[in-house]
């Protein structure tokens, strides 16, 4: 595959050139270029340009990942190596870090749509460790969710049926109350 | 504003999927849609914690045992423990798992009692041999047969009844079927230890399947078997000279099985008694590729007592980790050994009871 430049253009008409192995990160993209036929332009209804060049930007990054179900004919691509994976999994996290929680869940309809895998688990995974380690209180705050259970009681129950799981925060628990 | 309430009902899940089984309770009482959620598909899959149960002093425990921050000593943290007390009123004698459903064996004749942790429920299941025969003291295998996800309980009197020249030291659940360590019956050192594996489908023993060590059938030597990401089986041998070797399957049927070595160390080594205990309980980290094994009895200080478990690595590894302190005064029982005992095999299951 010689390295063709594919035109993406977003919902509000913003255009990205970007190499078609990058493109081919989105399997949308990928489904649509499978057919031969000669594609140089696609545009993409439900991204705007703003998300559109952040999904590129983890794209253009994770173009060397290994993805099992390639069916290209091209050679397998070596695995990535223990410390080529830890610099990926640092780049990542730094690439979410800067990334508001609205934008997020932007990214993860953008993923979706797209079909990008590794995005999607990364972005997903972001919101998960958010929640991790809150309280229902603070969770709700962080997403505005309505409390809607009807009573105290009933939220309590909750609580103690699902005691055994451990909450987040007790870390030394005198084991015999 | 967007937030997560505007995303499709896929996506919260795959969200949520992500939290870890720890965070279950915040989860469920955040509101009532999450709450649903999580009864419909399993959250916390993602195992980055190893969880299970065990029976300490016949109270019943979770535990968690987190191996995230083995690397960085800072980031570690200990094991804990936590009573679970939705149970308290029954008096439980032992517990036997299979598939993320607990079997709870009570002191008495009364029938034993399945509970789904993950979804709350109780439920009976009706016993392959005549229960009334049951002892207290007897073994059970707990599995299911395979189309049908049909649950069956076996006790330890009707696999004597088929095999009366066996001896039945413990077993573990796996992929449904139950496979245990046995021993013919017969004087050391000509004892023939083995694997069998009883199938709840066709309700019958398969064949002896090897080991990959002899055991002399010395009091001093001790087998357990521990379930590894209900996919394999793993094996503790303590030899009787402290030398403790643990090994995993590669493969495992019914059938066949074949070994490969994980780990080998000389007990005698360690700072405390360890290996003067009767019997190790332990569980494998393949990706750490730790086993971690825990002692059978308490430790004692002036104050209290607590749990000791070894976090044990290739190349001579070993860290040790408390959990479970209990102060020393009448307001607890200290006896506190280990009765019963499944680790990493843990995970939630979607079975209505």
């Amino acid at each position: 595959m010689s390295s063709n430049k594919i035109v993406l253009t977003s919902s509000d008409g913003e255009s990205f050139q970007v190499e078609e192995v990058v493109a081919r990160k989105l399997q949308i993209v990928k489904h649509l270029l499978e057919d031969d036929c000669v594609i140089n332009e696609i545009p993409l209804q439900n991204v705007t340009g703003n998300i559109l060049s952040i999904v590129l930007e983890y794209c253009k990054k994770h173009v060397d990942d290994v993805v099992d179900d390639d069916a290209s004919e091209e050679p397998k691509k070596k695995k990535p190596d223990d410390e080529a994976k830890q610099n990926l999994d640092a780049w990542d996290a730094e690439f979410m870090k800067n990334i508001d929680m609205e934008t997020i869940f932007k990214l993860i309809l953008a993923a979706n749509y797209l079909n990008v895998e590794g995005l999607l688990g990364l972005t997903c995974q972001t919101v998960a460790d958010y929640i991790k380690d809150k309280t229902p209180e603070e969770v709700r705050e962080l997403f505005n969710i309505e409390n809607d259970f009807t009573h105290e009681e009933e939220e309590e129950a909750i609580r103690k049926e699902n005691a055994w799981a451990f909450e987040a925060d007790t870390k030394h628990e005198d084991p015999k109350p | 504003m967007r937030t997560i309430s505007d995303l499709p009902v896929a996506l919260v899940e795959e969200i949520l999927s992500r939290v870890p089984l720890t965070s279950l309770s915040a989860v469920r009482s955040t509101c009532k849609t999450w709450n649903a959620l999580s009864k419909t598909q399993i959250f916390g899959k993602t195992r980055q914690q190893f969880l299970g149960f065990m029976m300490i002093d016949f109270g019943l425990y979770s535990i968690k045992f987190d191996l995230q921050g083995l690397n960085y000593e800072s980031d570690f943290v200990e094991p804990s423990i936590k009573r679970v007390s939705i149970l308290d009123q029954l008096d439980i004698f032992k517990v036997f798992h299979c598939e993320g459903l607990l079997l709870c064996v009570f002191r008495g004749n009364r029938w034993p009692v399945v509970w789904n942790p993950y979804l709350g429920g109780t439920g009976w299941i009706q016993p392959i041999s005549d229960f009334h025969k049951y002892q207290v003291s007897d073994k059970f295998a707990f599995g299911y047969e395979n189309k049908n996800r049909n649950y069956k309980i076996l006790s330890a009197w009707k696999v004597l009844d088929v095999n009366p020249d066996c001896d039945i030291k413990c077993g573990v659940s796996l992929k449904g079927k139950t496979y245990f360590f046995a021993k013919e019956i017969a004087k050391a050192p000509n004892v023939k230890d083995f694997l069998v594996c009883f199938d709840f489908t066709a309700e019958r023993f398969g064949p002896r399947l090897p080991l990959p060590f002899h055991s002399c059938g010395l009091f001093s030597e001790h087998v357990t078997l521990s379930c590894v990401r209900d996919e394999h089986l793993a094996v503790l041998y303590r030899r009787y000279n402290g030398v403790m070797e643990i090994y995993i399957t590669t493969k495992i049927e019914p059938n066949e099985v074949f070994w490969s070595n994980f780990l080998k160390v000389d007990l005698t080594t360690f700072p405390d008694r360890f290996y003067g205990s009767r019997s190790h309980y332990f569980f494998i980290d393949e990706e750490k590729k730790v086993a971690v094994v825990f002692k059978n009895e308490p430790e004692w200080t002036m104050d209290c007592s607590y749990q000791t478990a070894y976090i044990i690595g290739k190349g001579g590894y070993l860290k040790s980790v408390k959990f479970g302190e209990t102060p020393n005064d009448r307001k607890h029982n200290n006896a506190w050994n280990i009765n019963s005992f499944m680790l990493s095999s843990y995970v939630p299951s979607l079975v209505q009871l």
